[in-house]
């Protein structure tokens, strides 16, 4: 059970928010007892931002993400309670043929590119081709072959033409990337969600790809939810962020203040074990500890065993904090004692 | 404080020290890959009455004399082929020879002949398999094409060939049929060993100056084992069935006793096959049955072994 | 592409030559010399018949060193001459060609009878996973894989014909009847039925062991976020890539088609090559054994060979 916060009006001025989700928690099946993989996440997107979700592995964030379009198979994962609205409707009760109609229509998903995102079979031009033709049957193989050139040519792909007629195994991993990048836009959705898109690539590919999300977000006020661990990227790109731990939002803010006055101590740590090139630092800090067995979670706040502010107080042990307000300015933080900060972010090393 | 063994505190300092160690190596061993496979292939209840199954088969093959109400020998032509009955629950065959004694004799035949050529064929697989995978080269090019020429020759029409020639003795039949069924093992062996011969624990002992021999001894051996027993389990079911085809083509052992296949050949003749069903449906459900039990067990070991070869 | 069919060739040959090898090997372990099977006897009886023995010994090397004696009897071999039979006295060629039809048609009935069957199955048990259909699907796959050829096909007999009366328990044709296609089809029906079952085990749980795994592939995830509908993911592309590796299942398994159809055609009395063959058998005829086992060899070869041009067709990848 949580509060529900709405923020009042997003950074793009629009006052109705393009995605709203309330209380979604998903579980999953295993042979043992369920794990709470997402836990009542509740946030807002707007049209034009991008919205940053950070987490470690194991925290949901994925998981909470792919439950929007409902791409987790149901055995064994769970939909235990919450809605996304969208468009007017709850995207997790409505009937799959409308789904499909959003799913690369009005939201699309790109994920982390490992070799296998693409069928190996087919040419990436046909692929993407495909995109457009599953959703409008009257656009003809040639318009549609066009079109995708154009596409291919937009995310920088050299030589569309040529490229439009490869397989996937004869394309580099940055290029396959901006590929899947070309697939998810053929359509002109109004969401992009894009899974970890760098991860697996080079660090100068990954700027590249950057960049160009940068670019197509400005030219066509495309809102992104961009799912990573990295926070050197949430810096660079991200509008707003939320940053998750053990299938719970624990704090939510607007970039700089996130990375200037985090509230949450998981938040503060995180930013704290960051290495930066303008400090000279004697030992990394990193928080100590492991994420916990979500099976079951555990009852007060997850993140209480590593916590330095805690202290494994009682309250922190036995009762789960809430979403609240922290300030005026839509930061919300989910912590019993956050008050107790005064001093301003860690950093490693010295201030520049 | 002394330190003498015997004194109060030291004893107690002891058991403390004991108990904390035996903790220690309890709980390695409760996590030790092999009692996960077990635990996993526990699971599987068609496995685990597969394993059930064949253990009283062998038990069967292993104590025929003991079980056996009659010499499965003994010709009797006044007992010329009874239904069957109080005296003999199976009937009796064209000789008068009891069916039910020849079925559980002709469980040790199967069983052996089975068994052994699998074995047989295993261990030349596993050789040829571990050389090939680890040395490459020109030693793998020739293995691979040894095995590709083996198994484009049909397995039981080569066995048939070759026992119509040398005579159908217990160990050319078993030799014969291993030869046809090595390839299989050494296939799997050889891609284990291809794959493990990359890892980094490979290469460690490697730099360490291990040599080839020891290597493929000690650190690629135990991991191909897994797989090689589920091949093992594959290729008793296949010598089992080719041991059957091939007795019921009157080209098997000749030993009195004979085998499940061996026993239906009599149903080669229409009125046989009709009026006396006692004669070849025994037999033929139970190579089904031990064939399917051996099956079981190997899916059950395929699904325990699986994430456990992710070393 | 031609490179990789050239390259694929390349292989195959040495292959080739070692089954002629192998072949050969059998010869030598069967009375008489390898260069007597190839004689025609009618040559060897009449009134030039010592000359002409005398000539052949010359010419065939009887006595020479063993590696000529194989490049001769290969020689032979690709001049068309398999040996002649011992029993009837015609050459090996002509039974075969007799036979072969026969063989031919039960065989690949059985096949796409069962590409017909376990194709379906597997995709659905696939795509149904854990449901009743699934276990089913599996336990009867388990099932066929474990009863003996022979067996199924006795009780086929007993049930279908001896009990029933349905249909004819062996043999091509009800003897007369001639050019009649319900009688063929009759006739046809229980050993390729029993053939279709013995591949049908293998083949249902190839299927969809190969759909389980590419319905987890990451391409599938894709499409379906793409709001491909279902039957376009399932058939466009997680069948698509699960048929490639059933290519080399089908090719595989022909050499245990091919031992099925011996046993089968032994039981139902068909009259192929594999009746051939077990006829040969009681009747130490081995130069038919040994031309039908070399044929069968050197089939499974070229099998091999086209499966793996058609998987390169296939999959784009495999070509590099």
């Amino acid at each position: 059970m949580g509060i529900v916060t709405s923020p009042a009006g997003g950074p793009a001025g629009g006052s109705e928010p393009l995605l709203s989700v309330r209380n979604l928690s998903v579980e999953f099946r295993t042979d043992g007892a369920p794990v709470q993989a997402v836990r009542d996440m509740s946030f807002d997107l707007y049209s034009g931002e991008i919205l940053g979700l950070v987490g470690e592995s194991g925290s949901g964030k994925s998981v909470s993400m792919s439950t929007l379009l409902r791409l987790n198979p149901s055995p064994p994962a769970k939909i235990t309670g919450g809605s996304v609205w969208f468009m007017g409707a709850d995207l997790l009760t409505v009937p799959e043929r409308q789904l499909r109609r959003v799913r690369g229509q009005e939201i699309a998903m790109i994920f982390q590119d490992p070799t296998m995102s693409f069928n190996p079979v087919q040419t990436i031009g046909s692929q993407i081709s495909e995109a457009m033709r599953v959703h409008d049957r009257g656009v003809s193989r040639r318009n549609a072959r066009l079109r995708t050139i154009e596409l291919l040519d937009l995310v920088g792909v050299p030589s569309p033409k040529v490229r439009y007629g490869q397989f996937p195994h004869e394309y580099s991993g940055g290029m396959r990337q901006r590929a899947m990048i070309a697939m998810a836009l053929a359509n002109k959705p109004k969401l992009l969600i894009a899974d970890e898109p760098t991860t697996a690539l080079d660090v100068t590919v990954q700027a590249q790809i950057l960049e160009t999300l940068q670019e197509i977000q400005r030219e066509t006020n495309l809102s992104i939810i961009l799912i990573t661990h990295d926070m050197g990227i949430i810096a660079e790109v991200a509008d707003r962020v939320l940053v998750m731990y053990a299938g719970k939002v624990v704090e939510t803010a607007e970039v700089e203040p996130i990375f200037d006055a985090p509230l949450h101590p998981y938040t503060r740590g995180l930013l704290a074990s960051l290495p930066r090139l303008d400090a000279s630092v004697g030992d990394l800090p990193s928080i100590p500890g492991q994420p916990p067995n979500l099976n079951p979670p555990p009852a007060g706040c997850a993140f209480h065993p590593r916590c330095e502010l805690s202290q494994h107080r009682e309250r922190c042990r036995t009762e789960l904090p809430d979403l609240v307000h922290a300030d005026g300015r839509q930061h919300d933080v989910a912590c019993h004692f956050f008050t107790e900060l005064r001093v301003p972010a860690p950093v490693a090393g010295e201030e520049r | 404080m002394s330190t003498s063994p015997l004194l109060p505190e030291n004893i107690a300092a002891i058991d403390l020290e004991a108990a904390e160690s035996s903790t220690e190596q309890r709980s390695a061993w409760q996590e030790s890959p092999f009692r996960i496979s077990m635990a996993r292939f526990l699971r599987h209840r068609l496995a685990v009455a597969g394993l059930l199954i064949l253990a009283v088969l062998v038990v069967i093959a292993i104590f025929a004399p003991l079980i056996s109400p009659y010499n499965p020998n003994a010709i009797n032509l006044f007992l010329y082929q009874h239904p069957p009955e109080a005296a003999h629950w199976l009937g009796t065959d064209q000789e008068g020879r009891d069916v039910l004694s020849r079925l559980i004799f002709g469980a040790r035949v199967s069983l052996t002949v089975g068994i052994t050529s699998a074995v047989s064929a295993g261990l030349v697989g596993l050789v040829l398999g571990l050389l090939a995978g680890f040395l490459g080269g020109w030693i793998d090019s020739v293995v691979m094409r040894l095995t590709e020429m083996v198994l484009s020759f049909p397995a039981l029409v080569v066995i048939i060939l070759i026992v119509a020639i040398i005579g159908p003795s217990l160990t050319t039949i078993i030799i014969v049929i291993a030869l046809t069924q090595w390839p299989t093992g050494c296939r799997i062996v050889r891609q284990s060993t291809r794959s493990l011969k990359e890892r980094d624990f490979i290469l460690t002992a490697r730099a360490s100056g291990s040599s080839d021999f020891r290597i493929m001894l000690r650190h690629i051996l135990p991991s191909v084992l897994p797989p090689l027993t589920v091949v093992l389990t594959v290729l008793s079911a296949e010598a089992i069935l080719l041991e059957a085809a091939l007795s019921f083509l009157g080209l098997g052992v000749n030993v009195p006793e004979s085998s499940w296949g061996g026993m239906m050949q009599a149903a080669q003749s229409l009125t046989t096959l009709s009026t006396q069903p006692w004669l070849w449906l025994p037999p033929g459900i139970a190579i089904a049955v031990a064939v399917l039990a051996i099956n079981f067990v190997g899916d059950g070991l395929r699904d325990a072994l699986d994430t456990r070869q992710q070393m | 592409m031609v490179a990789f069919v050239l390259r694929r060739l390349a292989i195959a040959v040495p292959v080739v030559l070692g089954i002629l090898l192998i072949a050969f090997c059998f010869v030598h372990l069967l009375p008489g010399s390898p260069i007597q099977m190839l004689i025609n006897p009618n040559d060897l009886s009449g009134p030039d018949s010592t000359k002409y023995i005398a000539n052949l010994k010359a010419e065939l090397g009887l006595s020479s060193p063993l590696p000529i004696q194989w490049l001769d009897w290969m020689g032979q071999l690709f001049k068309g001459n398999l040996g002649y039979s011992y029993q009837q006295q015609v050459p090996v060629t002509s039974l075969i060609g007799q036979r072969i039809g026969a063989t031919a048609l039960l065989t690949v009935t059985a096949l796409l009878l069962a590409l017909v069957i376990a194709v379906p199955v597997g995709v659905a048990a696939a795509l149904k996973q854990r449901s009743w259909f699934d276990y089913a699907a599996v336990g009867i796959s388990m099932l066929a894989i474990s009863i003996p050829i022979f067996f199924l096909g006795l009780v086929a007999i007993y049930v279908f014909s001896l009990r029933l009366g349905w249909l004819p328990p062996g043999g091509r044709s009800t003897l007369g009847v001639t050019g009649s296609f319900s009688d063929a089809v009759r006739h046809l029906a229980m050993p390729a039925c029993v053939l279709a079952a013995v591949l049908i085990g293998p083949y249902v749980r190839y299927v969809r062991q190969a759909m389980l795994e590419v319905l987890g592939m990451d391409y599938i995830r894709t499409a379906i976020a793409k709001g491909v509908p279902r039957t376009g993911v399932v058939f466009r592309h997680a069948l698509r890539n699960a048929l490639i590796p059933l290519t080399t299942v089908l090719a595989i398994q022909i050499p245990a088609l091919l031992a099925g159809t011996l046993v089968i055609e032994t039981v139902f009395a068909w009259p192929g090559l594999g009746l051939l063959v077990y006829d040969a058998i009681s009747n130490r005829d081995y130069p038919i054994i040994l031309a039908v086992v070399l044929l069968s060899a050197v089939l499974v070869v070229v099998f091999n060979l086209i499966a793996d041009v058609v998987a390169a067709v296939l999959d784009p990848r495999i070509r590099l």
